[in-house]
């Protein structure tokens, strides 16, 4: 009996093997791409957090303007939560090889520490890591793209004016191995500092290659990161928390760094300056000197002719003269002294106020310290009572612990003594009642015992909690000090720059000062000189009466002497003057270059500004987004098709089901039998797909699309049981579910109805009869197709949801392609005009930008260039929620050609207002903000304002925020500082012009970085180019199922239709006329259905696009005219191949057979 | 030679696995032009297999089928569909017709296809159901059906009209009916009518009966003395 039922299961299955096999399909193809697809973002995550934590990637990284000193990185070991802190050198740098230039950045690697705990664990995958200074390990790509082996050697280039043996030891290295690194998970190897902007490549090179006196970066692994999932919240907290920390730290070494450099610089230029002071002195005094006597040779040859002309007659008014002459030099210097006396004494009073000035800033600098030794304590106390708290708590957990434990003994203490009692009362025994009786005070002293202990335990408690009060208002006191602590010590470090600032004043007066009284005393000198003089012309005179010959003979020797010697002095004077005003000029920079002291910046960055990170977490995340949704439709066009196949066949059987029904079988029984039907090929195909899914689906994603642009690391495929279960189970529910409510259904029946035929369905008119004047026209054989298509309403339905959801899936992804395709193309093509931006460092010059905008301007290849101020900003809605964006402040005339603002929705171009900004639309969407909303603008000085939102505009990548520098100024409260240059390419102007400026641009002074927008555009099209990847499978699949799901749509009816086809071949149709017969129905139904599955594929699309979209990045929602072309094309193509690949089976139906029976 | 059918030593094997069943096992008899011929015998005689052999519905295993002066055993799949189309009529027990057609269009069904065909609504007239041309068969009575059935076979104006239990489906008093229909059009318009029956009472009505038992033809007989069915009970 069981046997000829399993049998005939067994023969049913054979029979309907083409309507099995067709269910086993689609469901494996919706349940392949429900778990495949589902857990590819999961598995991305897995492989990534794997990866990350074996080669012990950074937690945090943390980059100074300054650099970071000794210091620096001692404070940053001392951050409560920190882990590990290593000191890195970066440099971007050439490398040349003949006419090959290879960008490349250059990084530091400690060789001397244990290779396998390094922070960044590099992978040396041929070769050796370098051992001397001048061996460095090179990515594999270098060796291709400069065409050299492991064991050449290479030679580096600044790029800049600069020779690079200022900053490395040599510059060139042999190559000693190829090398992998995480930093470098992404294959774009970021921006440079030098050429085009772009970097090619990375190497690494001992720690001791580098000249720099500090680090340029630190990476930071923080405590029990690495055992948390990276991509999780947990991990996001804790990295947030150490952050914090840090940043109270970088605010210490912040201030401490800038006064240490600006004492270091003052020393060095007072230095400078006395030393001057003192050549210059010199180097006058001596010329003065040289002169004088030149000048004296030269009267007393003068004179000593007078006097050889005129005699001795002239020396009694010489004499008279002489005497004048000494009364006029001492008036002279009587003057003098009166004023060197008065300069004295200012320049005593200087150093008094300097002296003052100087206690003073040593008294403001030892109360900043006593601050910070005071915040360190605060600090120090704050974990203590962190720990203090924790004790406590634990404290508290423990007693409550033991009170539950006293309670429970407690409780069975008092049951026993009261069946004790019971038993007392019950008993009449004498004997027993007093071993109860000595039994119950032992009871009773136990439970005496256990209360007093729950009351001591109690009162532990309370006490317990009255510290932890006590500790939890400690804190926030403690709060509340910090708070105070971190105020005081601004106003202290403002006092103390007021301070120096006083200082640098009077040392500039004093120097003035200086300078006087030396060039007073100079002249002292000189008058002194001028009564040695006069003394000497006196005693010449005495003597010249009897020289007087043999001076006219000296004279004619002496005139030669005195010529040569004025040429040697006037060359002398020249060449002190220019010294000393060089060394002049060299203080005056010195001086300017103090006083633009910018202040030393630190960032702290997380793992996500890494691109590889970043890039890979952000492409996961997409992933399952789109995983999240897509993978149900799928599901759900499996699912509906299968029901309908398991409906239809359990209709079809019913006269089996009457005859074991007839027999005696229980309705459980049969029911099973279907069930059957329906479990076994929905479970087998759920399990085939789903097995194969999370084995492949992820396998051909990661390794067809991202592979392109990431390093996968080997890893291990996961079943991702969760996924594979839901799959199966919904799969099973999906076709068992109706198979049982349709058998309920029949099986109501009875018997004898059952066996009957279904009373044949009532032909009747179709909708389309009414319209006569079309009917009309129709022949004959196209009539019956429509008379057909109307009449079966569930066969159409099925047919309808089932080749309009494949349509629908088809359209959804060639519209994702269009849109994953349009992202860039409109940002970079529509909205922004400009090619180049330039931007500058934040304390550049006017001067600087106005010259650099004039090398722009007059460069052939741009056409026109605007400045503007463009900052990055986070913004805020008020309740709590942030989105990161850049913030740009313009005049609406100046972005005209440049940046286009718009409606997405209307077109319409928008302008900037005099208040109220212009946002980007996700970033509104983001927020919840709509026009007339304010929006809060935090800049990247932690500065806030408020503006008011005017309207949203068009932006596909990236959050922007537009100002009118009016509504800046309002908000602001200052002017906008412009900081960047945007720039047309001139037309006709080659690339290669654009990429020559860049590289001027970028070697001036003040540029901080030169944007490419066409090179830019590239690498989110690359980025993108991965997601097209995905999408492309995914268009693969959807023409699977739409195929599938055709084939097995025509499989049903042609078993549904044997009959009819078996009919109208005896009355003698020929081949062409049956399968015309049967196939035109099915092309027009086909036809029907895909144009309603491009009106589902619409807003489908737009909801996927609308699901995807994140970070900024938007999805232009217009599907191009194309893909409804191929959508619709594609489906009519495969309900063509099925109905050839099944017309044979028309040709081998068994008339005889199919018209046997009633059925 | 101027019978119209002529079976000669025809067999028909069906292999079922190891064994070889001849479900019909050397049938030799002739019929003429306009006749009624009715072959009788027990089920699973083998009468069914010959209808279908004569229909071009299946072919037999050995032996000589002549319809008209051609060789139905020599013919190929295609000869077979052009000599249903054209030399066939076929009338089933349960009638076959398309339940999403009208009575007139499930006659037209069959005479779009040929080409010399009877007017579709004569031909339901020919068979007493003018007045339903419009209705669909869900709304006939089982009678009726066949009724459109006889109607979609003549109106092909086929050579013949073979008839495989035609009144299988129906009641006594319908099936008489039915049969009346098909003698009187035998006579009126003289096709030759092959009824295939297990009923042995029905053998007065026709013209020349074959009696087939196990695949063999028992006994084959012209008779003289035909009667209407109308006064034949059974």
């Amino acid at each position: 009996m069981k046997n000829a039922f399993l049998k005939d299961i067994l023969r049913d299955l054979k029979k309907s093997a083409g309507r099995f096999a067709g269910m086993f399909a689609i469901v494996a193809i919706g349940v392949f791409m429900y778990a495949g697809l589902g857990s590819t973002g999961v598995l991305m995550r897995n492989v990534g957090n794997a990866f990350y934590d074996e080669r012990r990637f950074f937690d945090i990284h943390v980059v100074s303007t300054y650099g970071l000193n000794d210091g620096d990185m001692e404070a940053l070991r001392q951050v409560d939560g920190v882990e590990s802190v290593t000191g890195a050198y970066n440099l971007d740098a050439f490398i040349v090889q003949g006419a090959a230039q290879v960008n490349t950045k250059l990084h530091s690697l400690s060789i001397d520490g244990s290779m396998f705990r390094q922070v960044n664990q590099p992978e040396i995958t041929s070769g050796r890591y370098p051992e001397r200074f001048d061996e460095a390990v090179v990515e594999e790509n270098i060796l291709a793209l400069l065409n050299i082996r492991v064991g050449d050697s290479i030679r580096l280039a600044s790029g800049r004016s600069a020779d690079l043996r200022t900053r490395l030891r040599t510059d060139s290295f042999r190559v000693v191995g190829t090398v992998s690194s995480p930093l470098y998970f992404h294959r774009q190897r970021g921006s440079s500092s030098i050429g085009s902007g772009q970097a090619d490549a990375f190497l690494l090179l001992p720690e001791e290659s580098f000249l720099q006196s500090v680090y340029s970066e630190a990476y930071i692994t923080v405590t029990g990161a690495a055992e948390l999932y990276t991509y999780d919240d947990e991990y996001e907290d804790l990295i947030d928390t150490v952050t914090d920390r840090i940043a109270l730290v970088a605010e210490v070494r912040e201030s401490k760094r800038k006064i240490e450099a600006t004492r270091r610089a003052w020393e060095g230029i007072a230095a400078a300056e006395e030393q001057l002071g003192k050549a210059e002195a010199e180097a006058a005094h001596g010329l003065a000197e040289a002169g004088r006597e030149l000048a004296s040779g030269e009267s007393a040859l003068a004179a000593g002719r007078m006097e050889l002309a005129q005699a001795e007659g002239e020396l009694a008014d010489s004499y008279l003269l002489l005497d004048t002459q000494r009364l006029e030099l001492e008036n002279s210097l009587a003057e003098l002294e009166t004023m060197l006396a008065a300069m004295r004494g200012t320049e005593s009073g200087l150093r008094d106020q300097r002296s003052s000035l100087q206690q003073s800033l040593r008294e403001l600098q030892s109360s900043h310290e006593e601050l910070l030794r005071q915040k360190w304590l605060a600090l120090g106390a704050s974990s203590l009572l962190g720990s203090g708290l924790t004790s406590l708590q634990d404290a508290l957990l423990e007693v409550d612990a033991q009170l539950a434990e006293l309670e429970l003994g407690i409780e069975s203490l008092e049951a026993r003594k009261s069946e004790l009692l019971e038993r007392f009362n019950a008993s009449t025994d004498d004997g027993e009642q007093e071993t109860i009786l000595a039994e119950l005070e032992t009871v009773d002293e136990q439970l005496l015992a256990l209360y007093l202990r729950r009351e001591e335990l109690t009162a532990n408690r309370r006490e317990l909690e009255r510290r932890l009060g006590e500790l939890v208002t400690d804190e926030e006191e403690l709060g509340q000090s910090f708070q105070l602590l971190r105020a005081s010590r601004r106003y202290w470090t403002g006092k103390m720059l007021q301070a120096e600032e006083g200082r640098h004043q009077l040392d500039l007066s004093l120097v003035t000062v200086q300078d006087l009284i030396e060039a007073l005393e100079q002249q002292k000198a000189e008058l002194e000189s001028g009564f040695t003089e006069l003394e000497f012309i006196e005693l010449e005179l005495d003597t010249a009466s009897q020289s007087l010959a043999a001076s006219r003979q000296e004279a004619s020797g002496s005139r030669f002497d005195l010529r040569d010697a004025a040429a040697a002095l006037a060359l002398e004077e020249g060449a002190a003057a220019k010294e000393i005003e060089a060394a002049r000029a060299t203080i005056r920079e010195s001086r300017d270059a103090l006083s633009e002291l910018s202040d030393p910046k630190w960032y702290t960055l997380g793992r996500r500004t890494n691109a590889g990170f970043g890039g890979f977490a952000g492409e996961s995340e997409q992933v399952s987004d789109i995983g999240s949704f897509l993978p149900l439709l799928f599901f759900l066009v499996a699912a509906l098709v299968s029901l309908t196949t398991m409906t239809r066949l359990v209709e079809e059987q019913r006269t089996g089901m009457g005859t074991y029904k007839a027999l005696g079988y229980s309705g459980g029984r049969i029911l099973s039998k279907y069930l059957l039907y329906a479990i076994v090929p929905s479970g087998l195909g759920a399990l085939f797909g789903g097995i194969l899914g999370l084995a492949y689906f992820p396998r051909i994603i990661m390794e067809g699309a991202f592979a392109v642009m990431y390093e996968i690391p080997p890893y291990k495929a996961e079943l991702n049981l969760p996924y594979l279960l839901a799959g199966f189970l919904l799969a099973v529910l999906s076709t068992a579910v109706p198979t049982l409510i349709t058998c309920r259904g029949e099986l109501r029946e009875v018997p004898a109805s059952l066996m009957r035929p279904r009373a044949p369905r009532i032909g009747g008119k179709t909708p389309l009869e009414y319209l006569t004047f079309l009917w009309r026209r129709l022949s004959f054989l196209y009539k019956v197709t429509f008379r057909n298509i109307f009449r079966y309403k569930k066969r159409l339905f099925m047919t309808l949801v089932g080749v309009g959801g494949s349509t629908a899936l088809l359209l959804t992804g060639f519209g994702m392609n269009d849109a994953s395709g349009g992202i860039v193309d409109r940002q970079y093509t529509d909205l922004y005009r400009y090619d180049l931006s330039v931007s500058f460092v934040d304390d550049v010059t006017q001067s600087t930008i106005q010259s650099t905008r004039k090398v722009i301007a007059t460069s052939p290849a741009t056409a026109g260039n605007i400045l503007l101020r463009e900052e990055m900003v986070e913004l805020h809605n008020g309740n709590g929620d942030t989105e990161d964006a850049v913030m740009m402040v313009a005049n609406s005339a100046d972005l005209e050609g440049y940046v286009i603002l718009r409606d997405r929705i209307t077109g319409e171009p928008l302008t900037l207002p005099d208040s109220g900004a212009l946002l980007s639309e996700w970033a509104a969407r983001s927020l919840g903000l709509a026009p007339g909303d304010r929006l809060v603008i935090r800049d990247a000085d932690d500065e806030e304002f408020t503006v008011e939102i005017a309207a949203t505009c068009e932006a596909y990548l990236g959050n922007a925020v537009y100002l009118s520098p009016e509504c800046y100024r309002a908000a602001a409260g200052n002017a906008p500082k412009d900081n960047v240059i945007y720039a047309v390419q001139a037309a006709g102007s080659t690339p290669g012009e654009l990429e020559a400026l860049s590289q001027v641009l970028l070697d001036r002074g003040g540029v901080s970085a030169v944007a490419n927008m066409v090179v830019q555009a590239q690498t989110y099209r690359d980025m993108l180019g991965a997601m097209k990847a995905v999408i492309v499978l995914i268009i693969a699949i959807a023409a699977l199922l739409a195929f599938v799901v055709l084939l097995n749509l025509t499989n049903i009816n042609l078993a549904e239709r044997m009959r009819e086809i078996a009919t109208i071949e005896v009355l003698g149709f020929r081949d062409r006329e049956t399968s015309a017969y049967i196939y035109r129905e099915n092309f027009v139904v086909t036809f029907i259905a895909a144009l309603i599955g491009i009106g589902l594929g619409v807003p489908l699309h737009s909801f996927l696009c609308f699901s995807i979209e994140g970070d900024g990045m938007m999805m232009p929602r217009e599907i191009a005219p194309l893909s409804f072309l191929l959508s619709v094309a594609m489906t009519m193509v495969f309900a063509v191949l099925v109905a050839l690949a099944t017309s044979g089976r028309l040709r081998k139906i068994n008339m005889i057979e199919a018209l046997k029976s009633a059925e | 030679m101027n019978a119209l059918i002529q079976f000669k030593d025809v067999t028909k094997t069906y292999r079922m696995g190891e064994t070889v069943v001849n479900a019909v096992d050397g049938i030799t008899f002739e019929a003429g032009r306009g006749e009624f011929v009715i072959i009788v015998g027990p089920s699973g005689a083998g009468k069914s297999t010959v209808l279908n052999i004569l229909g071009g519905m299946d072919t037999c295993s050995s032996g000589k089928v002549m319809v008209d002066g051609a060789r139905l055993d020599e013919m190929g799949r295609e000869e077979l569909i052009e000599y249903r189309r054209f030399d066939i009529g076929f009338v089933f027990q349960f009638y076959n017709l398309m339940q999403n057609l009208t009575a007139l269009e499930n006659v037209e069904l069959a005479t779009q296809i040929v080409t010399e065909p009877m007017d579709p609504a004569k031909a339901l007239e020919a068979v007493g159901l003018a007045h339903r041309v419009d209705n669909f068969p869900s709304q006939l009575s089982g009678g009726e059906q066949q009724r459109v059935s006889i109607a979609r076979a003549l109106a092909k104006n086929p050579k013949l009209l073979l008839c495989d239990e035609p009144t299988g489906a129906l009641d006594y008093a319908t099936g008489k009916e039915i049969l009346g229909l098909m003698q009187r059009t035998c006579r009126e318009t003289g096709m030759a009518t092959v009824v295939v029956t297990h009923n042995g009472a029905l053998a007065p009505m026709a013209d020349r009966i074959i009696q087939i038992k196990n695949g063999r033809v028992a006994k084959s007989w012209l008779n003289e003395n035909v009667v209407p069915v109308e006064e034949i009970e059974w």
